[in-house]
């Protein structure tokens, strides 16, 4: 059963991105986001999904004035803010949520924290970058992957191991 | 001592990088990562202890804040050797007093962003005072 849940103002950001340039690959890839809006509305919004978007939402607020590091931080622009929100929602379904921060060249950040020495940040720039570094017990792993609209493997890969290893 | 350049940096130094941000701080005290990331500057700044009593340190940190309209919340304290193990450079840059910048990042973002995270483990927070 899906249950319909009241949509969240922090949810207004705009067209997702998609691969295809045909109109079919348009049309596949808008049923596929609109297919992933209702089962995250019915699995995993409801299990703090919607919070986390919330808590996007914070951060991005928080962070879109000059200097709000006190060290002469960068604004978060409203793109950047948008890209992380089609991040956060092309996770796969029962992806651990992450928490929320921004840093001070204007990246916000996602961070998937189980301790001190497990832990990964991927960081979301404004052209669609997502550099990421995790620690992984004695071990580091870090890169950039670009991201189209879909969460890379590698990173995703990452929050599993970090989270559940 | 006044006019006098400042000593070089010794690996057994404890240096204070000041957090005016507070979400820059998790809920089980641990400072995150991303207060260690250096930008706008190609460089990190941070304040030597050196011959500075606790309350001289905080009274630092108060004015490194200037005419900001920011809070300073507390300060990560970090070893310089984990400084340098991470093929960091620290270099006095006084005035002020103390004042040190941690520079040799890695041009590239991912590259910085795992030194903060390594130095972030190694840090250890402190809450202002009061």
């Amino acid at each position: 059963m899906i249950l319909e849940m009241p949509a969240s103002p922090f949810l207004s950001y705009g067209i997702l991105t998609s691969r295809g340039a045909s109109v079919t690959a348009q049309f596949v890839s808008e049923q596929t986001q609109q297919s992933r809006r209702q089962l995250q509305g019915s699995f995993v919004l409801g299990q703090g999904g919607q919070a986390a978007f919330d808590q996007l939402y914070l951060s991005y607020q928080a962070c879109k004035e000059t200097d709000w590091d006190g060290y002469g931080a960068v604004p978060v622009s409203e793109n950047t803010y948008i890209l992380a929100c089609q991040l956060l929602e092309a996770l796969p379904l029962g992806t651990p949520l992450p928490s929320f921060d921004a840093e001070p060249d204007g990246h916000l950040t996602m961070e998937w924290y189980r301790s001190p020495r497990y832990k990964l940040s991927v960081s979301v720039n404004p052209t669609g970058n997502l550099h990421y570094a995790a620690l992984l017990g004695a071990g580091t792993a870090y890169g950039t992957e670009p991201f189209w609209g879909e969460a890379p493997r590698e990173i995703v890969a990452l929050i599993h191991r970090v989270m559940s290893e | 001592m006044s006019g006098d350049a400042p000593t070089p940096v010794d690996s057994t130094e404890q240096l204070a990088r000041f957090v005016f941000f507070h979400r820059y701080v998790r809920a089980d005290g641990m400072v995150r990562a991303d207060a260690f990331i250096p930008h706008p500057y190609s460089d990190l700044s941070v304040t030597r202890h050196l011959a500075l009593t606790e309350d001289e340190i905080w009274e630092m940190g108060k004015s490194a804040r200037g005419n900001r309209e920011v809070v300073l919340q507390g300060r990560a304290d970090i070893s310089a050797q984990v400084v340098i193990s991470q093929s960091l450079v620290i270099t006095p840059d006084e005035p002020p007093r103390n004042h040190a910048v941690i520079t040799g990042w890695p041009p590239d973002k991912p590259a910085q962003k795992i030194k903060a995270q390594l130095l972030s483990v190694a840090a250890r927070y402190l809450p202002k005072p009061g």
